[in-house]
Parts: C-alpha cells; structure tokens; sequence
C-alpha cells in the first residue's frame, strides 16, 4: 500500500494540510462581491425553494407602524 | 425639486412585507444559522466516517462485508437522491431537492459510500500496489488547488458556466447508463471505457477534469449559504455535496491511474 511514489504522499499530505485551512476561511473580497453580479449563479433558490419552512407564508407577521411626518419632525 | 422628493415626502413603507427581508437571499431572523467552520468540521466527521467503514471493508473482504457493502451503497443511492433530488429530462422524471433532509441522511450516505470506496479500492490495489494512496493523494492536491483559485477569486462560477458544466455531467451520466446497459447485455466493458488506449485515457482525463470543476459548485454552494446566513441544515447539505465530489473525482483518479498504469 505504501509503494506509492514519495513525492506523490508528501503533496498530497501537504495538499490535505491546505485543503482544510482554506476550507475554513472565507473567500476573498473579490469572490464575496461578486455574489451580487447578475451573470453569476446564485444558490439561495435552496433554501428559500426548497426550505423546510415553506408550508409557511413568507409574511412575517410584524406590526405595521404609521409613518408620522409630525412627530419626525 | 429633490431626487428623493417622493421618499421626503411619504417616507419609508410602513408595510412590513415591503419592508421585510422576506424576499431576500437572507435565512430569517431567529433561525440558527449556518457557518463555514460548521460545514469545516461536518466534512471532516464525514471524511472520517467514510475512511473507518472503508477500511472495514478493506480489511475483511468476507461474503458478509460484500453483502453489507451492496446495501451500504444501495442506501446512501437513497440518502443522496432523496438529499439532492432528481432530474431526467425528456420523460419529465423530477425529484426535487430537499437540503432540509442532509441532517438525518448524511451519517448514512457517510457510511455506505465507506463500504463502497473500500471494496473498490482494494481491487485496484490487488491490481497495481500503491495506487490508492496515489489517487489519495492527487486528489487532495486537485481539490486544494481549485479551492485556492475559487477563494482568491479567480475562478467564478457564472451561469454559463454552471450550465455548460451540468451539461457536461448530465452527458457522462448518461454515458455511464450505456455502458452499464451494454455490459449487461454483451457482458464485457467496452474498450473506450475500461481500455488503456489514448481515446480512453483522453476521456477519463476530460471526466476528471469535470469532477474537479464540480468541486467548485460546492465550494460556492457552502460560501453563499454561509455568507447569505442560511438555515443551519445547509451545513450538512454543503458537506454532503463535497464528500460526494470528492468521491467521484477519487474514483476517477483511480481508474486515469489504473489506465496509466497498465500500459
């Protein structure tokens, strides 16, 4: 099992190492950004679609508060 | 007259729904939300799960493992289908997704993709010794890469991209349901498929080129649910979908070197 090439185990122990670190940074400001261009594929449809609250109305019941000039004022 | 005349004049809506985040990528308030360490520490489990039944089933080939590998891998067929859905255009078949079920599937498509990712190694390594850690190995180093070109920004998944990759999946499933039929039918594997030729080592390079891309989907999968706050189950959801790339490009790597291998 272990005749392996050396190089081979060392890059991919090296590479195992990488792959968890970066796994748990975030993306760079470029990537998060670009989560609001258009052209780019978008994931919420997921959750929001197929969610577990769905049977449930998307109104959030809240208090529906008038807007007085008066008092901002 | 001011550009925001109409807002200084009437104000913000006081209706909530207008108001609310209802229509936004947004998980609500209140919900537990998901995180990247969370999804970090669910792959791990997951990997580490995966390589204990592996090794079960590496270690004691007996007709029992074999018997109790078949239903491992039958269920986690089940737990991913039911998980990440289903789609088969032209007869209108559709399983949607359902993320929601990854926190009661995952331990279970954890352990049968083990007992399968056991038998199969064990056959290549019978085969040609040392060619499992190698594929270990490489596709560690495939994975690593992508996720650096995907975190830094260089590599962004757009529509069209995800389009022409689904595409290119869609069409190697069903180049897989062919080979599956014919060797059924005429009981060998065709040459192109299991052969050592150019053609064939040429179109297992192409599917482990698109394995590879696929990691990205699910790098953006879990970085866009952890930065919109999603539901918490979307960890588990993001960890599935990796470990199951990450098995497939395995798979691969294991066959391109089998091919290299015995030429």
């Amino acid at each position: 099992m272990f005749s392996s090439n050396p190089l081979i185990l060392f890059l991919g122990l090296v590479s195992f190492g990488i792959f968890f670190y970066l796994l748990r940074i975030r993306a760079s400001k470029n990537q998060i950004e670009s989560f609001e261009n258009k052209k780019r594929m978008n994931w919420s449809w997921l959750w929001l679609r197929y969610g577990k609250d769905k049977s449930k109305s998307n109104v959030i019941e809240g208090e529906a508060k008038e807007v007085n000039h008066e008092e901002e004022k | 007259m001011s550009k925001h005349a109409a807002l200084n004049t009437f104000g913000r809506s006081g209706n909530p729904v207008i108001r609310s985040s209802a229509f936004d990528s947004r998980a609500s308030s209140g919900s537990e939300k998901m995180t990247l360490d969370g999804t970090v520490n669910k792959t791990a489990i997951m990997l580490a799960i995966l390589i204990s039944t592996a090794a079960i089933s590496w270690n004691f080939p007996s007709p029992f493992i074999v018997m109790v590998s078949y239903i491992g891998i039958f269920t986690a067929g089940i737990a991913s289908v039911a998980t990440f859905g289903f789609w088969m255009p032209f007869i209108g078949f559709i399983i949607n997704p359902r993320p929601y079920l990854a926190p009661k599937t995952w331990l279970v498509f954890a352990f049968g993709e083990g007992f399968f990712i056991g038998l199969i190694s064990l056959q290549f390594e019978t085969m040609f010794p040392g060619i499992v850690l190698e594929a270990v190995s490489l596709t560690f180093c495939v994975a690593a890469t992508l996720l650096f070109l995907y975190k830094s920004g260089i590599v962004k998944p757009t529509q069209n991209f995800v389009l022409m990759l689904c595409s290119a999946i869609f069409g190697i499933f069903l180049f897989y349901i062919g080979i599956f039929i014919y060797s059924l039918v005429t009981g060998v594997s065709p040459e192109i498929f299991s052969g050592n030729s150019n053609a064939s080592i040429g179109l297992s390079l192409f599917i482990v080129a698109m394995a590879a891309f696929s990691l990205v989907l699910d790098f953006d999968i879990i970085e866009q649910s952890a930065e919109y706050g999603s539901p918490k189950y979307m960890e588990y959801f993001g960890a599935m979908a990796l470990v199951t790339t990450l098995i497939w490009l395995y798979i691969e790597i294991l066959r391109l070197l089998a091919k290299l291998r015995s030429r």
